[in-house]
């Protein structure tokens, strides 16, 4: 554990001696040092590579560099590679972890107790039933199921009625030889052979 | 107003109806003519037990009292619905409706010499319609009419 710096009015009598500070010094050192080292490799690179941009190459530098460019795409290409990977198994492993966690949660969580906390009573009591009643028009609701119900017996016997109007004109077709089916358009008054 | 859900129904409306249902509907119109019958006496009896000292009962007249009452109480019927909407209670409970030959509304002519004809024959010629190539009965071609399904009002050819 790293030592604190006493906060102000808190307890003065026990101040941690040097020996303790050692160890957070040590690591504040190494901090301060990787963040300036990190901040000098970027500004030589960046200033490098501007001078690089400037100076001419020749072919000679270049054709010994080859390889070495091949072999930093490589490692480029096999990083993206890798980088995807990973990626696909975390897209892939988030939603089993989420359901994992839910579940967990769900069976953690006491229903009987939650829902004997809730005040039914008081909700229903501060339900307004003649309210209700009034507001919903149950002559209307009745009255319109009970027509729809009518409607549609009298419609199954309407449409097998007319059933047995085709299935009676065509006995009696059949029985006269007539080869084309009735002309049933209003309006159309074709010549009667057999009427 | 509710769509036919049968689509070989919603199909048949506006067209010739056939034989079977012409039938059934002149059936439940002269049962309907009966009813009325009976009505118009009650009312009598009614009528008669208000202004005289007779007992309520139904009268029995005479057999061609009857008739006649019977003919001359069909014919307001049918001449009334055809020239009107164009369907007599029975029709309406079959979904039917008379229209002239051209689809549009029966005149009170025809529709008057229709109910005649219909009551003069008690229906029998409708047995016609069933042998005709367009399902027309003498009485539609004798008085230019049709009849056609018509389940709710307007959904016909013309109304």
């Amino acid at each position: 554990m790293l030592a604190q710096v006493p906060e102000a009015g808190g307890d003065a009598a026990t101040p941690p001696g040097p020996l303790s500070l050692l160890p957070g010094a040590v690591v504040g050192l190494a901090i301060e040092v990787e963040r300036r080292a990190s901040a000098a490799v970027v500004a030589v690179s960046e200033r490098t590579a501007e001078l690089a941009d400037h100076v001419p190459v020749p072919g000679v530098v270049h054709r010994a560099l080859r390889p070495v460019e091949d072999a930093m795409w490589r490692l480029n290409e096999v990083a993206r590679r890798e980088q995807q990977a990973n990626q696909q198994q975390a897209a892939a492993f988030i939603p089993v972890i989420v359901n994992q966690v839910t579940e967990n949660v769900l069976a953690q969580l006491d229903f009987v107790r939650i829902v004997e906390q809730v005040p039914l009573d008081d909700i229903v009591s501060a339900i307004d039933i003649e309210e209700i009643v009034a507001r919903v028009d149950l002559g209307g609701v009745i009255r319109e199921s009970t027509m729809s119900l009518t409607t549609e017996t009298v419609d199954a016997l309407r449409t097998q009625g007319i059933a047995l109007d085709d299935v009676a004109s065509k006995i009696i077709d059949r029985l006269l030889f007539r080869g084309r089916a009735r002309d049933v358009t209003i309006g159309v008054e074709p010549r009667e052979a057999g009427a | 107003m509710k769509e036919i859900k049968n689509e070989r129904s919603r199909e048949a409306q506006g067209r010739r109806a056939g034989f079977v249902s012409q039938a059934i509907a002149l059936v439940l119109d002269g049962a309907w003519i009966l009813l009325e019958y009976i009505v118009v006496l009650a009312i009598f009896a009614v009528l008669r037990g208000l202004f005289t000292s007779a007992s309520f009962h139904l009268p029995k007249p005479d057999q061609w009292v009857s008739v006649v009452a019977l003919f001359v109480i069909g014919v307001a019927t049918l001449q009334a619905a055809w020239s009107g909407a164009g369907r007599t209670p029975g029709m309406g409970l079959i979904g039917l409706r008379v229209v002239a030959a051209d689809g549009t509304r029966l005149g009170a002519r025809r529709a008057f010499w229709r109910a005649v004809l219909v009551l003069g024959t008690l229906g029998l010629l409708v047995v016609t319609s069933l042998f005709s190539r367009t399902n027309r009965s003498l009485y539609d071609k004798w008085c230019g009419s049709s009849v056609i399904y018509e389940w709710r009002p307007g959904n016909s050819v013309a109304s």
